[in-house]
């Protein structure tokens, strides 16, 4: 049997599988047969490694170079090397296809064979719901987006890798984009399942929680890496351009963000049920919007519409789909969503977190307005208008800054009800920390409202957050634990789901600090040199040495050589601009000097052909790094997170549920027993 | 007032502040995007506007000058052409016909002035030189 009919015979197999995991599984649940709930079960973890097998295939087949097959030939040549060929998988719509099913079935598999003995009550019909989407998946890869077609004639090489793809980071940022944005999936069909077979919210909410943090950490972290990709890779000197597809990611970041604390409001309170409930479920329904546009093409203002294989409408069709099953469970399990108590006071915790709910809802409606705003204006007017950039930061900013001042106040605003006048003297060193960065910010050339403001509200959240740390591990040292940093040390890993929290928020509020910074005072220059001469921007001091044509394997570089003098440090420079054989413009090979306080930014633009005059464009941009530290951080913060409840104790549902709330459940019988009669 | 009813109250009331700046942030930052064709035949309204001009860059008319590193192209659609001139890095030799959008306005000499140019990636990369076409 050839590579790639073996490959196929996986996809189908893995299609059976999804059908027998889906109806079946239906079928078992309503029957209430255990012995075929069990099959179900193993059915799942077979399409895991059908999957599996289709994708070890199709990686065989590109790293061998396999030009015969389609996905190969399309995103691959001889010239490419090993690491980047691997990266290929999904480089294409088919490709693409196969690796977001092939994670789901591992999610799936994992539900099915872990998940089921723990949390038994919900694994059933999740399974079968997961399922559905496998099928999807599966019906897509088999019908529709066939990886392992084969090209007709016999094709020695294949096309290459697009240019712009090949660059480290992008071989890491799908792969990370992909797990969070499946990974949505599972807690939004938990979720269903609760809902629909009556589970009590204290045992679905901590599955629910593990699954939407471990997913949006990787949403998180996939978001920067694309910021980092386009910061390296496209060569106009910053991170972030509200484009279609960025949008597209970032939507359901934003709805799984409120989601995370929706669920705190729900396993502490039971309250915004409602809010809980759609949040959850529209995180996953997001992710296929974003998925449908940057597989159709809807939106063409978009640089990166990658069409073709015409898999963008059925994405829309199963978000219908989803949409309608979500919308009918929740109605029928209405009765369910009732809060289990009364808003107190207009000001308390509780309505911070409501008030982070709207923000977030509202920024995910702007962004999602805004980026249909091209289709809504050619349906409504005829006349297809464009929101730029602008648009898009005024609009969000103020939002966000709205939000982190909520971030900041929330750890002094009690329960129920809450004296503005108190929660200020609690913070009372937060504020004037605050304050006075916003006047070093002030003294050091911010001057708009939004970056001086943001300056002062954000160092105020930050040291809201140093001070629960401080409170910590004073709390610690009072009983008895010396020194501080052993206090702090006991208080941050007793309680690793709370400081873990606080330090997801400090990494948060590094990134928006580094946002800020990096909209305020940087420096273009553009200009065009002849050797030996010089280029003065801000500190630096930059010597045009010649230019260099460098060949690589497939392509050819042109270079700058540049000497680049700040006081004292010399470093060595070389900006170039890469030509792949057939593309329009060539790639930039940006030179960054990176720092803490700043980055240096070098493009090549233009040069001589015959003579030796380059054009260069320099960049100061102030603060860009404190964005990528930021991601580093909240990556390590949200595994230490997840680490909470670890170990033997954890192995089954009753005993995994945190002591913590049980604790405070019974100091609350009133509201309690009524909530369990 | 009830609880309850000042909850609502304050709802519809972000809600309505949101919606008016929306709209209000919508009509201050729009921008048209039309094609080669479309500008051309109502030039007349769109005159004196920064907008998004979407064509097919010709590889045969672009034209690099390096001192000034300035690119010209013509941008066609549905048999109508636009001259632009884009300040910018040199395209590569091997050139090929690409789908591309500017954005800029015409100056006094009827070329159009792009501030920004965006070549699209296509679907699959496909190289010039290419022998085995499948």
């Amino acid at each position: 049997m050839t590579m790639p009919l073996l490959g196929r015979y996986a996809l189908v197999l893995a299609g059976l599988g999804a059908l027998y995991v889906t109806g079946f599984g239906w079928w078992a649940n309503r029957r209430r047969d255990l012995r075929a709930q069990e099959s179900v079960r193993g059915a799942a973890v077979a399409v895991a490694v059908s999957l599996t097998t289709a994708v070890l295939v199709l990686e065989y087949l590109l790293v061998t170079g396999d030009f015969a097959v389609q996905a190969v030939f399309n995103h691959t040549n001889r010239a490419l090397p090993i690491g980047y060929r691997m990266a290929a998988l999904w480089g294409g719509d088919s490709g693409s296809v196969l690796f977001w099913g092939w994670i789901l079935s591992l999610y799936t598999a994992w539900v099915a064979w872990r998940g089921w003995p723990r949390e038994g009550q919900m694994t059933p019909m999740v399974v079968p719901l997961l399922g559905g989407l496998l099928l999807f998946f599966t019906g897509l890869s088999n019908f529709v987006a066939n990886p392992f077609r084969l090209v007709p004639g016999h094709p020695t090489d294949g096309s290459g890798l697009d240019p712009l793809l090949q660059n480290v980071v992008m071989s890491i940022h799908p792969p990370a984009m992909y797990t969070g944005l499946i990974g949505l999936a599972v807690p939004a069909a938990y979720l269903l399942a609760a809902l629909w077979v009556r589970v009590p919210s204290r045992e679905w909410t901590a599955v629910v929680r593990r699954w939407t943090l471990w997913a949006w950490m990787f949403c998180s972290a996939a978001l920067v890496l694309g910021g980092m990709w386009a910061y390296m890779e496209l060569g106009w000197g910053g991170y972030w351009e509200w484009d279609p597809v960025e949008n597209a990611a970032l939507l359901p970041w934003l709805t799984a963000t409120a989601f995370l604390h929706a669920l705190q409001m729900e396993e502490r309170r039971g309250m915004f049920r409602w809010w809980t409930a759609i949040l959850g479920v529209s995180s996953f329904l997001l992710t296929l919007v974003g998925t449908y546009i940057t597989r159709s093409g809807v939106l063409k203002n978009s640089v990166h519409a990658f069409t073709g294989t015409g898999v963008g409408p059925y994405f829309l069709i199963l978000m219908g789909a989803g949409f309608a099953y979500a919308v009918g469970v929740l109605w029928l399990r209405r009765d369910l969503l009732r809060d289990r108590i009364e808003l107190g006071d207009t000001f308390s915790k509780e309505s911070l977190y409501l008030l982070l709910n709207v923000f977030f809802t509202a920024i995910a409606a702007v962004v999602l307005v805004g980026t249909f705003y091209p289709v809504l204006s050619q349906a409504l007017w005829g006349q297809t208008v464009v929101l730029s950039v602008h648009f898009f930061n005024r609009m969000t900013a103020p939002m966000f800054l709205a939000l982190v001042l909520l971030l900041g106040l929330a750890p002094a605003v009690p329960w129920y009800n809450a004296r503005l006048r108190e929660a200020v003297r609690r913070q009372r060193w937060p504020w004037a920390a605050g304050l006075a960065a916003g006047a070093l910010a002030w003294a050091d050339g911010f001057r708009t409202g939004l970056a001086v403001g943001g300056v002062v509200v954000t160092v105020f959240a930050l040291g809201s957050m140093v001070q629960e740390y401080a409170r910590a591990a004073q709390a610690r040292i009072r009983a008895g634990t010396r020194p501080w940093p052993r206090a702090l040390w006991a208080a941050a890993t007793q309680n690793r789901r709370r400081y873990g929290g606080y330090l997801a928020h400090i990494a948060f509020l590094i990134i928006v600090l580094g946002v800020i910074g990096s909209h305020t005072n940087n420096v273009t220059v553009t200009q065009t040199v002849q050797p030996g001469s010089w280029v003065s921007v801000a500190d630096y001091r930059i010597r045009f040495n010649g230019l260099d044509v460098v060949t690589h394997p497939g392509y050819q570089t042109t270079e700058a050589n540049l000497t680049v003098i700040q006081g004292s440090r010399q470093w060595t420079l070389a900006p170039g601009a890469s030509f792949f054989p057939g593309t329009a413009q060539p790639v930039a090979d940006v030179a960054i000097l990176g720092g803490l306080n700043q980055d240096l930014y070098v493009v090549l633009e233009g040069w001589d052909p015959g003579g030796q005059i380059a054009t260069l464009e320099v960049f100061v941009n102030p603060m860009v790094s404190w964005i990528w530290i930021g991601m580093y951080v909240l990556v390590a913060a949200s595994l230490w997170a997840m680490s909470h409840r670890t170990g033997p104790a954890a192995e089954v549902v009753t005993a995994a549920e945190p002591r913590a709330p049980l604790a405070w459940r019974r100091a609350q019988p009133l509201l309690e027993r009524g909530d369990q009669a | 007032m009830s609880k309850k009813l000042r909850l609502q109250v304050g709802a519809a009331v972000i809600v309505g502040a949101l919606a008016f700046i929306v709209l209000h942030g919508a009509n201050r930052f729009t921008q048209y995007f039309v094609s080669v064709q479309q500008y051309r035949t109502h030039y007349a309204q769109y005159r004196g506007q920064v907008l998004r001009v979407e064509g097919t860059m010709l590889a045969s008319s672009v034209h690099y000058n390096s001192a000034t590193s300035t690119l010209r192209f013509t941008l066609m659609g549905d048999g109508q052409s636009l001259p632009v001139e884009y300040q910018g890095p040199m395209p590569s030799e091997q050139f090929q016909n690409a789908d591309a959008i500017v954005e800029g306005q015409m100056n006094a000499q009827g070329v159009f002035v792009a501030q920004k140019l965006m070549v699209k990636c296509p679907d699959h990369y496909t190289p010039a030189t290419s022998a085995a076409a499948g």
